[in-house]
């Protein structure tokens, strides 16, 4: 039984007179878990913020069973795809259109996620929050193949390039992951929860440490981040969807 | 006359090449007196659908501006171009061949692969020094014209340095283009273009004119296609120094 024990949220964009290009799918209870996403429309092609939209309005038609595995990840994003290649037909400048997509269901045993793109998603993990998912940028690729040391990409441009994300023109390139309860939850039964676009975890990673306390509360660590992010100054919409679940029913506890 | 532009107008000979997005025809070009001006070739955009057709045409007439903006010997000159009409034109000189038809010959002697290889890097760093990347250097883009002067051509894939650090701020999405064979590993793995990236192209390209051994040349192609960006030339005159000098004997 998974309980939802607290959310909290923000997508605005980086210049209050710009339109915000992410779009998110706030806590939505389906079956018996719960939904989350933020999708990150590309900013340099027309119909950004359509592709990111497209990718959300999905997400909300799906069921529980399609998210219990009827519906696999792969054709979760094959969907969205075609729904973000549609776009052309009503606007042909939006050909290029293109979006990241990052959801977690929390299910039964475990989180499941789909991931193209560079949100992230994270987990707190003791004081200290974890990166669940890889960056699909050409960054991480190049150091993961073991063509650069990260030290020597820190000057060199490519840190806003991606390799993957959802467009008519991309091969499909996708992470798709379950994580069980088990190895992020607490003892207590609680699992803390957080998907970031790149200009909210941006300012997170500019000192990933906040105080345990607030790593726990999904409404002191939206706070604190997004007075961070005001403080330096977005460089680029900024997303988050922060959750707290507890998985154990309340009786467990007194086990 | 098959066509007019300003004060010229020409005639298509016949057609000689095509590629997936253009046409080349072999034309005589003539200026409004009548005065035959000689033999050309014209690269013509193909027509396309109309979702692509915008895209495209955008594509094709940036080509057309950095293939004019650049005046180097061994670099392919543009004469006359319409990016207006219907299907969008330029003219260049008429190629007498390209490098991979002369490789295949097998008559290529070795003074003539120096020459050949000097000439290459002088073009493509010429573009560098104006912060223009080729991104597709390969024999067949490379072009004999008269006196065996050899040319770069083919602007299709440039890319403007410049201009992309300008737009850097915006997430954009990166794909590999051009030639497998001559991709670097981080083209072909993460789209990830550089300096680098066209002298590793360099690279296999000397290796495709099978230099007879000289230790000096295989040095210079191992350090150019290095799989570690950072263990190449960082600039195509230290390798041009470099092969230089390995030839010096074979060129006296």
């Amino acid at each position: 039984m998974i309980k939802l024990l607290g959310s909290s949220a923000f997508s605005f964009p980086k210049e209050p007179a710009r339109k915000n290009e992410d779009s998110i799918l706030l806590p939505r209870k389906v079956g018996e878990g719960f939904l989350i996403a933020i999708a990150d429309g590309v900013g340099s092609y027309a119909g950004a913020s359509s592709a990111s939209e497209a990718a959300i309005d999905y997400l909300t038609t799906l069921r529980s069973s399609d998210l219990e595995g009827v519906i696999s990840v792969e054709e979760i994003f094959e969907q969205i795809k075609q729904r973000v290649s549609d776009l052309s037909i009503q606007d042909t400048s939006y050909f290029e259109a293109a979006t990241t997509l990052t959801f977690c269901y929390a299910g039964k045993k475990g989180i499941n996620i789909g991931h193209v793109g560079d949100c992230r998603v994270y987990f707190k993990h003791g004081d200290k929050l974890r990166q669940a998912t890889k960056d699909h940028t050409q960054h991480q690729k190049l150091i993961d193949e073991g063509l650069y040391k990260p030290s020597e990409l820190k000057q060199m441009s490519g840190k806003n390039t991606l390799f993957s994300a959802i467009s008519k023109n991309i091969n499909l390139y996708f992470q798709d992951l379950f994580i069980p309860y088990e190895s992020i939850s607490t003892k207590d039964g609680i699992v803390n929860l957080f998907i970031m676009s790149d200009g909210a975890y941006h300012a997170w990673e500019l000192r990933p440490r906040f105080l345990e306390s607030t790593l726990e509360d999904p409404n002191r660590f939206a706070a604190n981040l997004h007075r961070r992010i005001i403080r330096f100054q977005p460089t680029d919409d900024c997303s988050l969807i922060s959750v707290k679940f507890s998985i154990k029913s309340q009786l467990d506890l007194f086990d | 006359m098959d066509g007019f532009h300003g004060n010229y107008k020409y005639k298509v000979v016949k057609g000689i090449g095509n590629g997936g997005f253009g046409f080349v025809d072999k034309i005589e070009l003539f200026n409004i007196a009548d005065h035959r001006c000689g033999e050309y070739a014209r690269k013509s955009l193909s027509d396309m659908g109309q979702e692509l057709r915008e895209e495209f045409r955008r594509r094709f007439a940036r080509e057309v501006a950095y293939q004019a903006s650049c005046v180097h010997s061994n670099v392919a000159n543009i004469y006359l171009c319409d990016l207006k009409a219907e299907q969008p034109w330029f003219i260049m000189d008429l190629a007498a061949g390209d490098l991979q038809k002369d490789i295949d010959s097998g008559l290529l002697t070795t003074t003539k692969k120096i020459d050949i290889i000097k000439m290459v890097m002088e073009g493509v760093m010429y573009m560098h020094s104006i912060g223009y990347l080729h991104r597709d250097i390969k024999p067949s883009n490379v072009l004999r014209f008269k006196d065996d002067i050899y040319k770069v051509s083919d602007f299709g894939l440039v890319k403007n340095l410049d201009r992309s650090s300008e737009s850097e701020i915006l997430t954009k999405i990166a794909t590999a283009m051009g030639t497998a064979k001559y991709m670097a590993p981080e083209v072909s793995i993460a789209g990830d273009y550089s300096k680098r990236t066209d002298i590793y192209a360099l690279g296999i390209l000397i290796e495709d004119l099978d230099m007879p051994d000289n230790p000096g040349v295989q040095e210079v192609v191992k350090k150019s296609t290095a799989r570690r960006p950072l263990d190449r030339y960082s600039e195509i005159k230290d390798m041009r120094d470099d092969f230089v000098a390995a030839v010096r004997e074979e060129s006296k």
